[in-house]
């Protein structure tokens, strides 16, 4: 008989911990996948004149290795530490939505198998760099479908990454335990949450210019092919994202290092008052430098100037974090275990990528450099150096904490000294290729390039040969290593007080309280002044079900195969995308039909400021808003780019009511303005006890959505058969695209609104579905407020 | 029945609102080039009366509303360089 336990235990898990291992070996694999392409075109690369790639391979093995790494390897093995990590370091049992943090997981598989699975299409993947430059990116220099399937596999993965800020940034801001006050939360929280407000705001502007560029290829807008829009339009909305993504990639191993500076020195962190103000001004100022990337793009003189000095001003909190670390270790009886090794190796190798920054934030440097090795060197040891080898100092750190088990520190070292060996061999020569160019697949030994590219591939062979090294000593120790104990590097932070591995619930001697004095445990009902908590506080005390089997929930896995399967068809065939379509129909139905809160009974009993007052599903659903606020606003950014650039280029926007009925978009806008008025009211019937004044609320909210919805489908129609297609203009592009996105978060709000009405019909008391209601009214107005500005921007200026 | 009462009274606003920006479109010759920002104007006090009251109001407590500001503030360089970009003279590629 098979024990199915196990593979159920992995498929169905919402523990975070669980989900944390799934990210870890999910974020390694891609890791191993984008280093062996990396190694394919440094074999390429390695002698001049060589012939063991053809152009379009090398290009498809470039684009790939690029955004594996960034998007697939490197925030997502942030992520996996911070999935097992940050609950515990905050002293809570779990997330605050653990179902949404097994979704954002299988989500994020789903999408990195759509990505791979773009290699396998006719004509490959896509070929256009990392960085997608328009018009490289349309389908007149990149046809293949493969090009579209990766920009779909990006939407999948951005929306798995903002599901994932959201529960996040909920759990850090509401669970956290008696007496954890921000202030003492370690480095590497403090880090994750920067990280993801970058990613809050950062990755629906990604998503954004990836809705356009899907919308230019699958439906022949013209947005990047047009004079209007073009490189440039893309250049400022990828590097929106773009920019601030480094700091996604950097700031989680910054974190670490902080840390683990601090634990193998036996010293406090020096300054954190001052360093946790400088990640927030690095943060902000992430939004703000954008341009450095487009000094060659012929964009105004007054914004290169206006860019270089934001560009100089990032690199001042950054070194002030650097020297603060520095004199951490000053006066510290330091211990150079491996964890430790990488953490001071990673900040040398991040001062070097940082200091040949600031030579890239000067305008006449940049000339120079830009599109040369010179820039590559630079962004692999700012990436690699100070994100990735943070990264691997924690797996070392807490790897006697997630298994219970001892690595060898023999193996551990010489995997660090082949591995700084291999990385400076690697990418410190770049810096001497200062006029080669980084976009070509061949060159031609007169160029005196030879010699130094067969040391860097040499030195590549090198790194990826070290990993091997961490590879089996991991491995092999996580079942025969010997035991750990509880706190084998004397860590301060909540998790070394806890056994190895941590159980279940994390705390079995109950709620940690923590004060100036230390940690201490009581009873729940000590710790929250008497309230009880939903399930007694049993299961954070460590009394409920140890296996968590009660929490498991299919849903989240068949959702993302769903959507997985559903995106594939969207290339690859109808059949497909109904199979995807139906598996996500029927997921949402048994996710509907479990409660709503489900597992998150998980309230808060401790530190809750600023966002003291309000529940965690509010504040989750606002913090959601808050990204539609960025993703919204940069299609907004785009129209108003488009519309400006128009008199420039000759092109003339339609003026109002040439081409859209002002009354038609009027009357539209009374049908949406007027749900959201029976929204509001349904809520004051919920709260009020009304069911009939609830249910007809929510009905007329329901239909005059959906004959919004009707209404357009006919505008849209009539523009067609007038001949204002997708391809007619940019304006006509703008249109559909804006009134189609916020179509679909229409569509979206039906679908959950059936949901709502479900909940509504079948409730016992009308405050059992105020909740459900609530959440709704949230995501209604949003769509409402959007509209306001949709309605004057296209039908009226 | 306060509470609806405020929610009419917004829903008024809203529609008095959606009636200014069609007549500005329509015949906003009197305010000449400040026609469009007026008309923007009005879109803007929809949605804080929205956020305010239909969203905010209701569920939220101060925190929120920081939050959603700081939200809209991030766009606000990208609007800046994007208005930049087009509206200052190009310089052409750098040698």
């Amino acid at each position: 008989m098979v024990d199915w336990h196990p593979l159920k235990r992995w498929l169905f898990t919402t523990n975070h911990k669980d989900i944390g291992i799934l990210y870890l070996f999910t974020s390694l694999y891609f890791f191993v996948a984008a280093g062996l392409l990396a190694l394919t075109f440094r074999v390429q690369l390695a002698v001049p004149s060589n012939t063991f790639l053809q152009p379009d391979e090398y290009n498809q093995a470039v684009t790939m290795h690029g955004l594996l790494m960034l998007l697939w390897v490197l925030t997502p093995l942030g992520a996996a530490f911070a999935n097992y990590f940050v609950p515990i370091q905050i002293g809570a049992r779990d997330m605050a939505f653990p179902r949404l943090n097994a979704l954002s997981y299988w989500v994020y598989l789903s999408s990195g198998l759509l990505a791979l699975s773009s290699f396998f299409a006719t004509g490959g993947t896509a070929d256009w760099g990392w960085t997608t430059y328009a018009p490289l990116n349309s389908t007149e220099f990149s046809p293949a479908v493969g090009g579209s399937m990766m920009g779909l596999a990006l939407m999948l993965l951005m929306a798995s990454s903002i599901v994932s800020t959201v529960n996040f940034l909920v759990t850090i801001f509401r669970l956290r335990a008696p007496g954890m006050s921000l202030m003492r939360l370690p480095l590497f929280t403090w880090a994750w949450i920067f990280t993801n407000l970058l990613m809050l705001w950062a990755f629906p502007s990604f998503v954004s210019a990836l809705s356009l560029l899907v919308a230019d290829r699958a439906f022949g807008t013209v947005f990047f092919t047009s004079t209007q829009g073009g490189p440039l339009l893309w250049g400022h909305m990828f590097w929106f994202f773009g920019h601030p993504e480094v700091y996604v990639l950097l700031l989680p191993g910054f974190g670490i290092v902080g840390d683990l500076l601090s634990t193998f020195s036996r010293r406090p962190i020096y300054a954190k008052k001052i360093i946790i103000p400088c990640l927030a001004i690095a943060s902000i100022l992430s939004f703000t430098v954008w341009a450095h990337h487009m000094f060659m793009t012929g964009i105004s003189q007054s914004l290169l100037e206006a860019f270089n000095v934001t560009t100089e001003l990032i690199s001042i909190p950054f070194a002030i974090i650097v020297v603060a670390y520095i004199l951490t270790l000053r006066g510290g009886t330091i211990r150079f275990a491996t964890p430790m090794l990488f953490a001071v190796g990673s900040l040398g190798l991040f001062i070097i990528g940082g200091v040949t920054g600031v030579f890239n934030s000067s305008v006449a440097l940049d000339t120079g450099f830009r599109g040369t090795f010179w820039v590559v060197g630079h962004f692999h040891y700012t990436i690699v150096g100070g994100g990735l080898t943070g990264l691997f100092a924690g797996l070392y750190y807490w790897f006697p904490k997630m298994t219970g088990r001892m690595y060898s520190e023999r193996l551990g070292k010489i995997h660090f000294v082949i591995y700084m060996i291999g990385f400076n061999l690697l990418y410190f020569p770049m810096h001497l290729l200062y006029d080669m160019p980084r976009r070509i697949f061949r060159y031609d030994a007169i160029s005196g390039w030879g010699p130094i590219n067969l040391v860097i591939t040499i030195g590549a062979f090198t790194f990826g040969t070290s990993q091997l090294i961490m590879f089996a000593n991991l491995l092999w120790s996580a079942r025969r290593g010997p035991e750990a104990g509880q706190d084998p590097w004397g860590g301060y932070s909540l998790e070394w007080g806890v056994p190895s591995p941590p159980p279940e619930f994390n705390f079995p001697a109950g709620v940690p309280v923590i004060s100036a004095a230390g940690v201490t445990y009581r009873p729940v009902a000590a710790a929250d002044g008497g309230q009880a908590m939903a399930d007694g506080g049993q299961a954070y005390a460590g009394h409920g079900d140890e296996s968590g089997e009660e929490n498991w929930s299919r849903w989240p896995i068949v959702v993302a195969a769903g959507a997985g399967i559903a995106l594939w068809g969207l290339l690859m065939g109808v059949p497909a995308l109904l199979l995807g379509t139906g598996i996500l129909a029927v997921a949402f139905a048994g996710w509907g039909y479990e409660s709503l809160r489900g597992r998150e009974v998980i309230e808060a009993i401790g530190e809750k400021w600023p966002f003291d007052r309000i529940e965690n599903l509010s504040l989750g659903m606002w913090i959601f808003v808050f990204g539609e606020i960025a993703f919204f606003g940069t299609l907004f950014g785009a129209y108003v780019f488009l519309r400006m650039n128009s008199p420039l280029t000759g092109f003339v926007w339609p003026r109002p009511g040439e081409v859209h009925n002002i009354f038609w978009g009027g009357f539209n806008t009374i049908i949406l303005l007027t749900s959201g008025l029976t929204m509001v009211f349904a809520l004051t019937f919920a709260r009020r006890g009304s069911y009939r004044g609830l249910q007809g609320s929510l009905a007329a909210t329901f239909a005059l959505g959906a004959f919004f919805m009707v209404n357009k489908a006919f505008e849209w129609h009539e523009l067609f058969g007038s001949g204002f297609t997708f391809s007619t203009n940019t304006a006509s592009s703008i249109y559909y695209v804006l009134t189609g996105v916020h179509g679909a978060h229409v569509i979206a709000g039906l679908t959950a609104l059936t949901y709502v009405m479900v909940k509504a019909f079948k409730a016992s008391s009308t405050n059992q579905a105020s909740e459900a209601v609530e959440m709704f009214g949230i995501y209604w107005g949003m769509v409402d407020a959007v509209w306001v500005f949709l309605f004057p921007l296209l039908y009226l200026l | 029945m306060i509470d609806e009462a405020k929610y009419a009274a917004v829903y008024g606003i809203l529609m008095l609102g959606l009636i200014a920006e069609v007549l500005i479109a329509v015949d906003g010759s009197a305010l000449g080039t400040f026609a469009g920002p007026a008309i923007l104007a009005i879109a803007s006090l929809q949605a804080i009366f929205i956020f305010l009251v239909y969203m905010h109001g209701r569920y939220g407590p101060r925190p929120v509303a920081v939050f959603a500001v700081i939200s809209l503030l991030t766009v606000l360089p990208l609007f800046i360089a994007l208005l930049y970009s087009v509206v200052m003279p190009h310089h052409g590629s750098l040698p």
